[in-house]
């Protein structure tokens, strides 16, 4: 009984941390620039990690390797997000764009810009 | 007080002869480190437990060395709050989890993205804190630590919810509250940038 | 439960695929090295479901935090090294 409640909860997590992870890697496809998708992998793909991880580790039970799997989960969740600030800092250092949200005032302004130097 | 800041360093970078830390910080550190060695071991016979010892020993002798070169002010007393903290750290994981969901809505409708950069200052006590700061601004809904200098922040942030939430400063607040009794204003000069023009 | 894991070992497999796109194809290198840290940090997953799959659990916990460690240095080192050079600026 405990045996099958445990496995369930182990299956829900895994299931749950893979469907967010398939989420995080939609979202570096999908995602208009670097800056955007830097979001997707650090904080979706991040989390998705977390769930699956715990889920093997609650699928383990009161093992050793549970133990390591949580120092696992904490290596992940303070490295992962680092890693991924430091890529972002040297982007921004090397002068990499930052992608804006079309605006139609801006359109306009592109417009009269543009006019202006060809007139 | 920079002069005197200054002097402080050059003496401590020159002799080597910084004050040692204290013991029961030593001992803590020494019990951590074991532990660590021991759960990745899983092996408790005399041999492996006194090649772990060994291994604590050597790695606290580099940490020495390391401790003084790489972070200005590691010395500096840290004084933590084991509950504040607990309680932080579930607030964080309650955040992530929002987070991702917010991250996954702008995925799945991309014109909801509507990316700004935010810069703002906000004191923090420690070295520490700045780190806590930074990673958990990259954790929570939409927004990403890019640089910080001194006590300057740069962050890129995803959509419209997560630029007003990080203006009104909760996060900061509750993490110079780890880290200090009653901190100063803990977000000041907040400032938007929204399009090309602007930077 | 043995097809469970091999069905989520094959998933989680294809999902470590879907960035290849972005290494493929993204514009500018800071994108591609990107996509290659999401895809070694879904790999710490990985290399513990084949622990499961070869009922060596015990080892392959080590092996994923070695991994992780090693992702997290060579993450760093590569993003240090892009921070300085000057001649890319040019290029692209």
């Amino acid at each position: 009984m405990m045996e099958s409640i445990q496995n369930g909860v182990a299956v829900i997590l895994v299931v749950t941390g893979l469907i967010t992870m398939l989420i995080g890697s939609i979202g570096i496809i999908r995602l208009p620039d670097f800056y955007t998708r830097t979001h997707a992998a650090s904080k979706v793909d991040t989390v998705g990690i977390i769930i699956l991880l715990f889920g093997l580790a609650v699928f383990e039970g009161w093992t050793l390797n549970a133990g390591k799997l949580v120092l696992a989960i904490v290596f992940v969740a303070l490295t992962n997000p680092v890693a991924i600030h430091i890529l972002a800092r040297a982007a921004l250092r090397f002068g990499l764009r930052i992608w804006w949200k079309p605006d139609s005032s801006h359109l306009q302004e592109d417009a009269a810009k543009g006019k202006g130097e060809s007139a | 007080m920079n002069v005197t800041l200054l002097m402080h360093e050059i003496s401590t970078t020159d002799n080597r002869s910084h004050a040692s830390p204290p013991w029961s910080r030593t001992l803590f550190q020494g019990g951590i480190l074991l532990l660590v060695w021991l759960l990745f071991s899983g092996k408790f016979d005399a041999f492996h437990i006194g090649t772990g010892v060994a291994a604590v020993l050597f790695v606290m002798w580099l940490d020495r060395r390391l401790g003084s070169a790489c972070l200005d002010d590691a010395r500096v007393p840290l004084k933590l709050r084991p509950l504040r903290l607990a309680a932080y750290l579930g607030w964080l994981m309650w955040q992530m989890i929002l987070s991702s969901i917010e991250v996954a809505r702008v995925i799945f409708s991309p014109e909801r993205a509507n990316p700004a950069l935010i810069t703002f200052r906000s004191p923090q006590p420690h070295v520490v804190a700045k780190v806590v700061l930074g990673n958990s601004i990259t954790l929570t809904p939409g927004t990403l630590t890019l640089d910080i200098e001194g006590d300057r922040y740069l962050v890129h942030s995803l959509s419209e919810a997560s630029t007003n939430s990080l203006v009104e400063g909760t996060m900061q607040r509750k993490v110079a509250r780890l880290f200090s009794e009653d901190p100063a204003e803990p977000v000041r000069e907040a400032t938007i940038f929204r399009s090309r023009f602007t930077l | 439960m043995e097809l469970f894991w091999v069905g989520t070992t094959v998933a989680l497999v294809v999902i470590i695929l879907i960035p290849l796109y972005r290494v493929a194809a993204g514009p500018t290198v800071f994108d591609r090295l990107l996509a290659i840290g999401a895809m070694g940090a879904k790999t710490i997953g990985l290399v513990c479901m084949f622990g499961f799959l070869y009922h060596r659990f015990d080892m392959f916990v080590d092996i994923a935090l070695a991994y992780a460690i090693l992702n997290f240095i060579g993450g760093i080192a590569v993003a240090k090294y892009f921070s300085f050079s000057k001649t890319l600026r040019e290029k692209s």
